[in-house]
């Protein structure tokens, strides 16, 4: 089943992009327009609203356009949705004569009169086919028909042993297009397909309840059914399970081991969000004055990397045009760099590192990762096991809070075991891990030579958006970190 | 619009559906935003769209969403493809059937304080004075307030119309004004940011000047304040953190736990939800499906009265004389109506804050409470990072930041011990409102250790 983007933006970027140059006004300095479509499909299914029946099934299409200009102490942003043919044109060179009235029963763009409107210079108004992609229905079909397979699967294994169930799945399809034309710059295309499932399960037996959540990400359907053909359900089930008698969690300070890629949501917390350009510049940072300062021991090496195939926070061109490329953070311990895009880029030598990322047409980019990727170190995972007497091993972090001006942190432990004589011994719930950012950076001692991206779906969330970032990590060893209770 | 939502119906019927519906929000946002570096952003953007559901067979709902003010004849076409492909069969068994409302629109939204023309002709400038006005008041108050991590205005004007094949014709217009600041206070290398929102459907609903004013005498308390030990104290929660207790206990008032008649609050607490409230953030003539808005009754004397619905919802319940509240609510044309809460707000009580201030005693009066994410597997318990005094004999005594408040949500509504008689509505996010409560005893323990 072909998965290829349709709703191609039609635009000539030569004849745009000369009327975007030639039209700046005196005193703005450069001018961007980023244009995008986007095709979404929403799938849910629950078994906690039984009395529904139905999947709740949600398509959009949507195509938008944002002018930036940028003048000297002053930005001016327009934002339009789905323009119509000859608006871009217009946007481009007389953004303030566009004129909206959308509020009477003839909604309608008001256009300069002496524009020469060119066919070429519009998005395409055609319709997103129905022969591909999420809008199709034999994708629809085919999603749908996954989704009852993992819960059917999920209910078979729990009922086989003396469990019931409820069972809840989601799945979110986007194919998203997007065009930067920026003035002194090349045009800048990019197609991101993505795909991510949720399944929640719920079993009890005998008056105990226990829950897991598994959440995945792929390119493409195919690669989600191939990533659930092997034991993955079955982990989730186990998981429940071992949720029903786990012990409650060590206390006090300990070594905690972080499986690969577990960690690597903590690590985003604070090496990315602490090392965006525009926390740099704004003093809200413990990083603030830290470059070519010895952070961490000096076997971590941590980039920032959105040019690597197959990840999930890959991409050609960042939301500003520029190319996704890999920009070193911490190098060998010593904090080498920080991430910005085209307006924080005075922090990192006037050149944006590609890390000008937006949720959508509607919003402004700002500084944030693409793929978290630590260097393997030289511990296979079982020499740092086997090294640690006791303490708690992370396969899955939880829920959190960082403190970005201090660094401090609070994170939950989702799944985590007890090390009891350098091996993994039972299973712990409600465990807390708590310190500052500096100090567990410090203090990370041992570093495994297993490198592995996270399947899942990770969220970035910033301001009020949310953009996927990928995760490549390594086991890892924190020395010393304060693990604690529940919080209640 | 009103030819194409027609021409969707006639186009959806002859396709097989049982029934259609076409949500259209279009509109105008407006944004000012001062930049800590200085630099003014400002944002114009003209957005809109159609969300097209259908009801076919067995009662099988679909939606699709398309935005721009003219989809052409093709983009139509796929629309209605796309959401009649979407209404698929039950997974098993039969699914809920529900009816669309046919009566055409009696209310159109005059008279209830939702539109301001004032605000709807606003010019930026006009915008970029009244948040200079905010901005120069907060860096007015005392030097230590140095600088603004965040300033900025939106304002929105859009126009909602829904149209049905059962007959149903409505529309109004809003306008909706969002202030937000966040204040830097510094002191002797310490720098605390204090971020506030306030949200109103008019320009006379909130002053600038006042706004500045709080949220700097809010940060000045956040950076000369005191660590708290952990402990179990009594707190006098005021409107503010009070509206952030009501935010979190909204999931429960959506699909509430407890059966009608059950104690779920303190005798002393009534909850309302009013769609139809007079310059509510949330108010409208009609849901998002084109029922009346209505004032519901939840929580009367601590006592569940009732929760609200949607049409799904109402007739899932099977209860007769169960119908939809008003409350299928749509934050865009994108998304289909889904069952929330409106303007939630707690009644207020006969008490002076200041009387509830020395029945309190020794405490903690928490004049805001920012939610922060409570380290457990559930929703059932609420957390907030605090700023606020400490109170001694019922007087105010030093500032106390910092510390979190972690409490049972049931544990912290059951523990209210009086109710006072300010509610204040605006804050936060405009659409949960609170009086100051007493709450009798919750855990204040600190945030990081």
């Amino acid at each position: 089943m072909s998965e290829t983007p349709n709703t191609p933006l039609l635009v000539d970027t030569d004849h745009l992009g000369r009327i975007l140059a030639a039209s700046l006004p005196a005193g703005v300095r450069a001018a961007e327009l980023f244009i995008e479509s986007r095709l979404t499909l929403g799938i849910e299914t629950r078994d906690t609203d039984p009395a529904s029946g139905f999947p709740r099934v949600e398509r959009g299409w949507e195509t938008g356009a944002h002018l930036r200009r940028f003048s000297e102490g002053r930005h001016e942003s327009f934002i339009l949705d789905s323009p119509e043919p000859g608006t871009l044109e217009a946007l481009a060179l007389h953004p303030q004569a566009v004129t909206v009235d959308w509020l009477s029963d003839r909604p309608k763009l008001g256009v300069p009169p002496a524009q020469t409107l060119r066919p070429e210079a519009r998005l395409d108004q055609a319709a997103p086919s129905s022969e591909a992609g999420p809008w199709s229905s034999p994708w629809l079909t085919a999603a749908l028909s996954a989704l009852e397979t993992w819960r059917d699967r999920l209910r078979r294994h729990a009922a086989g042993a003396g469990f019931t169930t409820r069972i809840s799945g989601s799945l979110e399809a986007r194919i998203q297009e997007i065009l930067v034309l920026a003035t002194g710059k090349d045009p800048a295309r990019d197609t991101r397909p993505s795909l991510d499932a949720t399944l929640h399960l719920e079993i009890a037996r005998h008056g105990t309840r226990s829950e897991a959540r598994e959440r995945l990400c792929a390119r493409s359907l195919d690669d989600l059914v191939a990533m659930t053909q092997g034991d993955a359900l079955v982990r989730l089930f186990e998981r429940a399970v071992e949720g029903l008698d786990a012990d409650a969690p060590p206390s006090g300070t300990m070594p905690v081991i972080f499986a690969s890629p577990s960690g690597g949501f903590l690590l985003h917390e604070i090496c990315g969000h602490l090392l965006e350009a525009d926390h740099i510049l704004r003093g809200d940072s413990p990083f603030v004055a830290s470059r070519g300062e010895a952070i961490a021991p000096a076997i971590l090496t941590l980039a920032d990397d959105g040019s690597m195939a197959g990840m999930r926070g890959s991409l050609l061109y960042d939301d500003e045009g520029v190319a996704a490329r890999r920009t070193p953070l911490i190098l060998q311990g010593t904090l080498v760099g920080f991430l910005s895009d085209r307006l924080t880029s005075f922090a990192t030598q006037g050149i944006s590192t590609g890390n000008g990322r937006r949720q959508s047409y509607r919003d402004t980019p700002m500084p944030r990762m693409t793929n978290l990727v630590i260097e393997p170190g030289p511990s296979h995972p079982d020499e740092i096991l086997a090294g640690t007497s006791s303490g708690l091993f992370v396969t899955r972090l939880g829920r959190g809070r960082v403190d970005p001006a201090t660094g401090r942190f609070a994170l939950a432990v989702e799944e985590g075991y007890r090390v009891v004589s350098g091996r993994v011994d039972a299973p712990v719930r409600g465990a807390v891990l708590r310190g500052r950012a500096a100090d567990l950076l410090l203090a990370i001692d041992a570093i495994g030579n297993d490198p592995q991206a996270d399947r899942g779906a990770p969220l970035c969330v910033k301001g009020d958006q949310a953009v996927p970032f990928g995760i490549m990590q390594p086991t890892l060893r924190v020395g010393s970190m304060t693990v604690s209770g529940p919080e209640r | 619009m009103k030819e194409i939502a027609e021409d969707l119906m006639r186009r959806c019927l002859a396709r097989g559906a049982l029934a259609a519906e076409a949500y259209v929000k279009m509109g105008e946002r407006r944004a000012v935003e001062l930049n800590p570096d200085g630099v003014v952003s400002w944002t114009r953007s003209a957005e809109g769209g159609i969300g097209l559901r259908v009801l076919r067979e067995g009662g099988a709902a679909g939606f699709a969403s398309i935005c721009g003010p003219r989809p052409g004849d093709e983009a139509l076409d796929q629309l209605i493809m796309a959401a009649m492909d979407a209404a698929r069969p039950a997974v098993r068994g039969a699914g809920t059937v529900f009816a669309l409302p046919k009566c055409g629109a009696t209310r159109d939204g005059r008279g209830l304080g939702i539109f301001d023309p004032r605000l709807h002709a606003a010019t930026p400038a006009d915008l970029e004075g009244l948040l200079s006005d905010a901005a120069r008041e907060a860096l007015h108050i005392d030097p230590r307030v140095r600088r603004l991590d965040t300033a900025s205005i939106v304002v929105s004007s859009t126009r909602v119309m829904i149209r049905n094949s059962e007959g149903f014709d409505g529309a109004y217009r809003q306008t909706i004004v969002h202030l937000s600041l966040g204040a830097v206070a510094q002191d002797a290398g310490r720098s605390i940011v204090v971020r506030q929102s306030k949200t109103a459907r008019s320009l006379s609903a909130f002053s600038p000047v006042l706004f500045g004013d709080q949220t700097a005498r809010l940060a000045l308390s956040a950076l000369e304040g005191s660590a708290l030990q952990g402990c179990r104290t009594p707190v006098l929660l005021a409107p503010a953190a009070a509206a952030e207790v009501l935010r979190h206990f909204s999931r429960n008032v959506i699909i509430p736990a407890a059966a009608p008649g059950a104690h779920v609050t303190s005798p002393r607490l009534t909850i309302i939800d009013d769609g139809h409230l007079p310059g509510g953030v949330a108010s409208a003539p009609f849901d998002g499906e084109g029922v009346a808005t209505q004032r519901t009754v939840l929580v009367s004397r601590g006592v569940l009265t009732g929760t609200i619905h949607d049409l799904h919802s109402a007739a899932r319940a099977g209860a007769a004389g169960t119908a939809s509240t008003g409350n299928g609510m749509r934050m865009s044309f994108r998304e289909p109506p889904r069952r929330m809460t409106s303007n939630l707000f707690i009644a207020p009580g006969g008490d002076e804050p200041t009387e509830l201030m020395r029945a309190l005693r020794d405490g903690i009066h928490v004049e805001a409470l920012r939610p922060t994410t409570a380290l457990r597997g559930d929703a059932s318990v609420f957390a907030g990072i605090v700023t606020g005094r400490r109170i001694v004999s019922g007087l105010p005594q030093e500032a106390v930041a910092g510390a979190l408040l972690v409490a049972p949500l049931s544990d912290l509504l059951h523990g209210v011990t009086g109710v006072g008689n300010d509610l204040t509505f605006g804050l936060p996010g405009g659409s949960f409102a609170a009086p100051s409560l007493l709450v009798k005893e919750v855990e204040i323990r600190a945030p990081w250790a």
